[in-house]
Protein backbone atom coordinates (compact mmCIF):
# COMPACT_ATOMS: atom_id res chain seq x y z
CA UNK A 1 0.00 0.00 0.00
CA UNK A 2 0.96 3.17 -0.96
CA UNK A 3 1.89 6.13 1.97
CA UNK A 4 -0.12 9.04 2.33
CA UNK A 5 3.00 11.57 3.63
CA UNK A 6 0.68 14.91 3.04
CA UNK A 7 -2.93 15.81 2.30
CA UNK A 8 -3.98 18.37 1.41
CA UNK A 9 -6.60 21.09 0.19
CA UNK A 10 -5.86 23.17 -2.38
CA UNK A 11 -8.31 24.71 -4.51
CA UNK A 12 -5.52 25.65 -7.21
CA UNK A 13 -4.11 21.80 -6.91
CA UNK A 14 -0.74 21.47 -8.81
CA UNK A 15 0.99 25.00 -8.38
CA UNK A 16 3.76 27.22 -7.13
CA UNK A 17 3.34 26.53 -3.90
CA UNK A 18 3.20 23.14 -4.01
CA UNK A 19 5.45 22.50 -6.40
CA UNK A 20 8.43 24.31 -5.15
CA UNK A 21 7.35 23.61 -1.68
CA UNK A 22 5.43 21.45 -0.41
CA UNK A 23 6.66 17.89 -2.57
CA UNK A 24 10.19 18.44 -1.38
CA UNK A 25 8.89 18.69 2.46
CA UNK A 26 6.78 15.84 2.55
CA UNK A 27 9.45 13.49 -0.08
CA UNK A 28 6.50 12.38 -1.70
CA UNK A 29 7.41 10.82 -5.10
CA UNK A 30 3.63 10.77 -6.13
CA UNK A 31 0.77 13.26 -6.52
CA UNK A 32 -2.87 12.10 -6.83
CA UNK A 33 -5.24 14.49 -7.60
CA UNK A 34 -8.69 13.87 -7.03
CA UNK A 35 -10.65 16.30 -9.31
CA UNK A 36 -13.78 15.04 -11.31
CA UNK A 37 -13.59 18.15 -13.44
CA UNK A 38 -9.69 18.08 -14.09
CA UNK A 39 -9.90 14.11 -14.86
CA UNK A 40 -12.16 14.96 -17.63
CA UNK A 41 -10.38 17.79 -19.13
CA UNK A 42 -7.59 15.94 -21.31
CA UNK A 43 -5.55 19.11 -22.07
CA UNK A 44 -5.47 20.79 -19.01
CA UNK A 45 -4.69 17.12 -16.96
CA UNK A 46 -1.58 17.44 -19.42
CA UNK A 47 -0.21 20.80 -18.40
CA UNK A 48 -0.25 19.20 -14.64
CA UNK A 49 1.11 16.34 -16.13
CA UNK A 50 4.05 18.20 -18.02
CA UNK A 51 4.57 20.47 -14.42
CA UNK A 52 5.38 17.78 -12.62
CA UNK A 53 9.16 17.79 -11.32
CA UNK A 54 11.50 15.30 -11.81
CA UNK A 55 11.05 11.90 -10.33
CA UNK A 56 7.54 13.06 -9.11
CA UNK A 57 4.99 10.74 -10.74
CA UNK A 58 1.62 12.73 -11.10
CA UNK A 59 -2.05 11.06 -11.54
CA UNK A 60 -5.59 12.27 -11.77
CA UNK A 61 -9.02 10.64 -10.44
CA UNK A 62 -12.09 11.52 -10.14
CA UNK A 63 -13.74 10.86 -6.63
CA UNK A 64 -15.40 7.96 -7.16
CA UNK A 65 -12.28 6.40 -8.62
CA UNK A 66 -10.10 7.78 -5.87
CA UNK A 67 -12.11 5.69 -3.88
CA UNK A 68 -12.56 2.56 -5.77
CA UNK A 69 -8.43 2.37 -6.01
CA UNK A 70 -7.79 3.37 -2.40
CA UNK A 71 -10.02 0.62 -1.45
CA UNK A 72 -8.58 -1.93 -4.09
CA UNK A 73 -5.13 -1.59 -2.88
CA UNK A 74 -4.44 1.91 -1.40
CA UNK A 75 -3.11 3.51 -4.29
CA UNK A 76 -0.23 0.51 -4.85
CA UNK A 77 2.96 2.09 -3.08
CA UNK A 78 4.96 5.22 -3.06
CA UNK A 79 4.87 8.30 -1.11
CA UNK A 80 1.68 9.88 -2.18
CA UNK A 81 0.75 13.55 -1.98
CA UNK A 82 -2.82 13.47 -1.90
CA UNK A 83 -4.35 16.80 -3.34
CA UNK A 84 -8.25 17.88 -3.50
CA UNK A 85 -10.11 20.97 -3.92
CA UNK A 86 -12.15 21.37 -1.78
CA UNK A 87 -13.80 20.26 1.50
CA UNK A 88 -16.51 18.29 -0.08
CA UNK A 89 -14.57 16.26 -2.07
CA UNK A 90 -12.36 15.61 1.06
CA UNK A 91 -15.53 14.69 2.94
CA UNK A 92 -16.78 12.74 0.29
CA UNK A 93 -13.49 10.35 -0.31
CA UNK A 94 -13.19 10.11 3.25
CA UNK A 95 -16.45 8.73 3.81
CA UNK A 96 -15.57 6.33 0.80
CA UNK A 97 -12.75 4.90 2.76
CA UNK A 98 -10.08 7.04 2.41
CA UNK A 99 -9.02 7.22 6.07
CA UNK A 100 -6.56 9.96 6.06
CA UNK A 101 -5.36 10.78 9.60
CA UNK A 102 -4.09 14.30 8.68
CA UNK A 103 -5.32 16.99 6.71
CA UNK A 104 -3.55 20.32 5.91
CA UNK A 105 -6.28 23.39 4.71
CA UNK A 106 -3.76 25.18 2.06
CA UNK A 107 -5.99 27.64 0.87
CA UNK A 108 -10.32 27.57 -0.16
CA UNK A 109 -10.14 30.38 -2.54
CA UNK A 110 -12.27 33.75 -2.15
CA UNK A 111 -15.61 35.31 -2.14
CA UNK A 112 -17.65 37.82 -0.79
CA UNK A 113 -19.84 35.61 1.85
CA UNK A 114 -16.09 33.49 2.86
CA UNK A 115 -14.23 34.57 6.46
CA UNK A 116 -10.71 35.15 6.23
CA UNK A 117 -9.65 32.62 9.02
CA UNK A 118 -5.48 32.39 8.47
CA UNK A 119 -3.12 34.15 5.93
CA UNK A 120 -5.30 33.57 2.61
CA UNK A 121 -7.46 30.57 3.82
CA UNK A 122 -11.30 31.80 4.19
CA UNK A 123 -13.80 29.50 5.66
CA UNK A 124 -17.88 29.37 5.15
CA UNK A 125 -20.15 27.80 7.54
CA UNK A 126 -20.42 24.93 4.53
CA UNK A 127 -16.67 24.56 5.23
CA UNK A 128 -17.32 24.39 8.92
CA UNK A 129 -19.51 21.79 9.19
CA UNK A 130 -17.60 19.62 7.49
CA UNK A 131 -14.27 20.51 9.04
CA UNK A 132 -16.15 19.54 12.45
CA UNK A 133 -16.95 15.82 11.51
CA UNK A 134 -13.93 14.99 9.70
CA UNK A 135 -12.38 16.40 13.53
CA UNK A 136 -15.36 14.18 14.97
CA UNK A 137 -14.40 11.28 13.22
CA UNK A 138 -10.70 11.56 14.41
CA UNK A 139 -8.90 13.38 11.93
CA UNK A 140 -5.68 15.94 12.76
CA UNK A 141 -6.50 19.52 10.91
CA UNK A 142 -4.23 21.90 10.29
CA UNK A 143 -4.19 25.42 8.09
CA UNK A 144 -0.91 25.94 6.43
CA UNK A 145 -0.48 27.33 3.27
CA UNK A 146 3.63 27.20 3.01
CA UNK A 147 6.25 25.20 5.25
CA UNK A 148 7.34 28.49 6.88
CA UNK A 149 3.84 29.28 8.58
CA UNK A 150 3.22 27.90 11.97
CA UNK A 151 0.56 25.52 10.94
CA UNK A 152 -2.70 26.42 12.97
CA UNK A 153 -4.97 23.57 14.50
CA UNK A 154 -8.49 23.78 13.85
CA UNK A 155 -9.47 24.95 17.26
CA UNK A 156 -7.40 28.37 17.47
CA UNK A 157 -9.08 28.69 13.24
CA UNK A 158 -12.55 28.05 14.67
CA UNK A 159 -11.72 30.54 18.00
CA UNK A 160 -11.22 33.04 14.91
CA UNK A 161 -13.81 32.15 12.48
CA UNK A 162 -16.64 32.55 15.17
CA UNK A 163 -15.32 35.53 16.89
CA UNK B 1 -4.28 45.50 -38.54
CA UNK B 2 -4.97 46.79 -35.03
CA UNK B 3 -1.83 46.32 -33.19
CA UNK B 4 -0.99 43.42 -30.84
CA UNK B 5 -1.12 43.17 -27.42
CA UNK B 6 0.91 41.52 -24.37
CA UNK B 7 -0.80 40.10 -21.32
CA UNK B 8 1.27 39.37 -18.16
CA UNK B 9 0.43 36.73 -15.97
CA UNK B 10 2.59 36.68 -12.80
CA UNK B 11 2.63 35.42 -9.32
CA UNK B 12 1.79 38.95 -7.21
CA UNK B 13 2.17 41.00 -10.22
CA UNK B 14 6.27 41.59 -10.60
CA UNK B 15 5.37 41.84 -14.57
CA UNK B 16 4.27 45.47 -13.70
CA UNK B 17 7.33 46.20 -12.96
CA UNK B 18 9.16 44.73 -15.36
CA UNK B 19 6.59 46.68 -17.91
CA UNK B 20 7.73 49.87 -15.61
CA UNK B 21 11.28 49.11 -16.35
CA UNK B 22 11.07 48.88 -20.06
CA UNK B 23 9.52 51.92 -20.22
CA UNK B 24 12.74 53.68 -19.61
CA UNK B 25 14.50 51.55 -22.01
CA UNK B 26 11.84 51.71 -24.82
CA UNK B 27 9.49 54.90 -23.86
CA UNK B 28 5.25 53.83 -24.12
CA UNK B 29 4.41 49.91 -24.03
CA UNK B 30 0.90 50.72 -23.48
CA UNK B 31 0.23 47.62 -25.13
CA UNK B 32 0.96 45.75 -22.54
CA UNK B 33 -1.37 44.67 -19.78
CA UNK B 34 -0.74 42.83 -16.65
CA UNK B 35 -3.04 40.68 -14.40
CA UNK B 36 -1.50 40.16 -11.17
CA UNK B 37 -2.13 36.72 -9.43
CA UNK B 38 -2.81 37.32 -6.00
CA UNK B 39 -2.85 35.41 -3.57
CA UNK B 40 -6.26 34.69 -1.90
CA UNK B 41 -7.66 34.24 -5.47
CA UNK B 42 -8.67 30.55 -6.63
CA UNK B 43 -8.12 29.23 -10.38
CA UNK B 44 -11.62 29.88 -11.23
CA UNK B 45 -11.55 33.64 -9.95
CA UNK B 46 -8.16 34.20 -11.98
CA UNK B 47 -9.47 32.24 -15.23
CA UNK B 48 -12.49 34.41 -15.19
CA UNK B 49 -10.73 37.67 -15.04
CA UNK B 50 -8.29 36.50 -17.35
CA UNK B 51 -10.23 35.54 -20.26
CA UNK B 52 -12.77 38.51 -19.99
CA UNK B 53 -9.43 40.69 -20.97
CA UNK B 54 -8.77 38.50 -22.97
CA UNK B 55 -11.70 38.20 -25.26
CA UNK B 56 -10.77 41.33 -26.18
CA UNK B 57 -7.25 41.10 -27.55
CA UNK B 58 -6.78 41.72 -30.75
CA UNK B 59 -5.29 39.15 -33.32
CA UNK B 60 -1.34 37.87 -32.98
CA UNK B 61 -1.71 39.08 -29.41
CA UNK B 62 0.88 37.27 -26.97
CA UNK B 63 0.37 35.64 -23.27
CA UNK B 64 3.38 35.53 -21.04
CA UNK B 65 3.79 33.89 -17.83
CA UNK B 66 5.62 33.26 -15.26
CA UNK B 67 6.63 29.69 -14.43
CA UNK B 68 5.22 26.67 -16.21
CA UNK B 69 3.41 24.73 -13.16
CA UNK B 70 1.75 28.18 -11.91
CA UNK B 71 -1.62 29.08 -12.03
CA UNK B 72 -0.50 31.80 -14.37
CA UNK B 73 0.30 29.65 -16.99
CA UNK B 74 -2.66 26.88 -16.21
CA UNK B 75 -4.82 29.61 -16.54
CA UNK B 76 -3.11 31.40 -19.34
CA UNK B 77 -2.88 27.68 -21.27
CA UNK B 78 -6.63 27.80 -20.85
CA UNK B 79 -7.68 30.84 -22.28
CA UNK B 80 -4.58 30.77 -24.93
CA UNK B 81 -6.11 27.38 -26.76
CA UNK B 82 -9.94 28.01 -26.08
CA UNK B 83 -8.94 31.65 -27.80
CA UNK B 84 -6.17 30.68 -30.14
CA UNK B 85 -3.23 33.09 -28.34
CA UNK B 86 -0.06 31.60 -28.55
CA UNK B 87 1.31 31.58 -24.43
CA UNK B 88 4.86 31.55 -23.43
CA UNK B 89 6.07 30.70 -20.48
CA UNK B 90 9.54 31.90 -18.63
CA UNK B 91 9.30 35.47 -18.90
CA UNK B 92 11.70 37.53 -18.99
CA UNK B 93 13.31 41.01 -20.39
CA UNK B 94 14.92 40.01 -23.27
CA UNK B 95 11.68 38.55 -24.82
CA UNK B 96 9.99 41.07 -23.28
CA UNK B 97 12.56 43.65 -25.29
CA UNK B 98 11.68 41.75 -28.25
CA UNK B 99 7.98 41.34 -28.76
CA UNK B 100 7.87 45.15 -28.01
CA UNK B 101 10.23 45.92 -29.78
CA UNK B 102 8.37 44.42 -32.68
CA UNK B 103 5.16 45.68 -32.10
CA UNK B 104 6.30 49.10 -31.41
CA UNK B 105 8.67 49.65 -35.11
CA UNK B 106 5.94 47.06 -37.46
CA UNK B 107 2.64 46.74 -35.50
CA UNK B 108 3.27 43.01 -35.74
CA UNK B 109 4.51 40.15 -33.83
CA UNK B 110 6.51 37.49 -35.36
CA UNK B 111 5.82 34.95 -32.75
CA UNK B 112 8.66 32.16 -33.86
CA UNK B 113 11.37 35.01 -33.27
CA UNK B 114 10.14 36.33 -30.15
CA UNK B 115 10.02 32.27 -28.99
CA UNK B 116 13.46 32.23 -29.87
CA UNK B 117 14.86 35.22 -28.72
CA UNK B 118 13.05 34.37 -25.01
CA UNK B 119 14.57 30.79 -25.46
CA UNK B 120 18.60 32.21 -26.13
CA UNK B 121 18.72 34.99 -23.80
CA UNK B 122 19.54 32.91 -20.74
CA UNK B 123 23.87 32.86 -21.09
CA UNK B 124 26.30 32.04 -18.47
CA UNK B 125 27.90 35.33 -19.05
CA UNK B 126 31.64 34.55 -17.78
CA UNK B 127 31.86 31.01 -19.51
CA UNK B 128 30.67 32.38 -22.87
CA UNK B 129 33.00 35.24 -22.60
CA UNK B 130 35.97 33.27 -21.74
CA UNK B 131 34.98 31.07 -24.49
CA UNK B 132 34.46 33.29 -27.16
CA UNK B 133 37.59 34.82 -26.11
CA UNK B 134 39.63 31.63 -26.66
CA UNK B 135 38.65 31.40 -30.14
CA UNK B 136 40.05 34.50 -30.85
CA UNK B 137 43.63 33.51 -29.70
CA UNK B 138 44.12 30.22 -31.01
Amino acid sequence: MAEIVLCRIDSRLIHGQVMTKWVNQSKANRIVVVSDSLAADEFMLEIYLMSAPAGVKVECLSRTDAVKNWNEDQFGSGRVLLLLPDLASMKEVYEGGIKVTDIQVGGLGGAPNRKVVFQNITLDDADVEKLISLQEAGVKIIFQTIPEDVPQDFHTILKKYNN
Amino acid sequence: MEKPQILLLTHGGWGKALKESLKMIMGSVDFVHEIPLLPEVTFAEYYAKVDEYAAGMPEKSLIFTDVFGGTTTNAGAKIGRERNIKVVSGLNAPLMIEACTQIQYTGDCNFDVVLQQGQSSIIDVIGEVTKSMGKKES
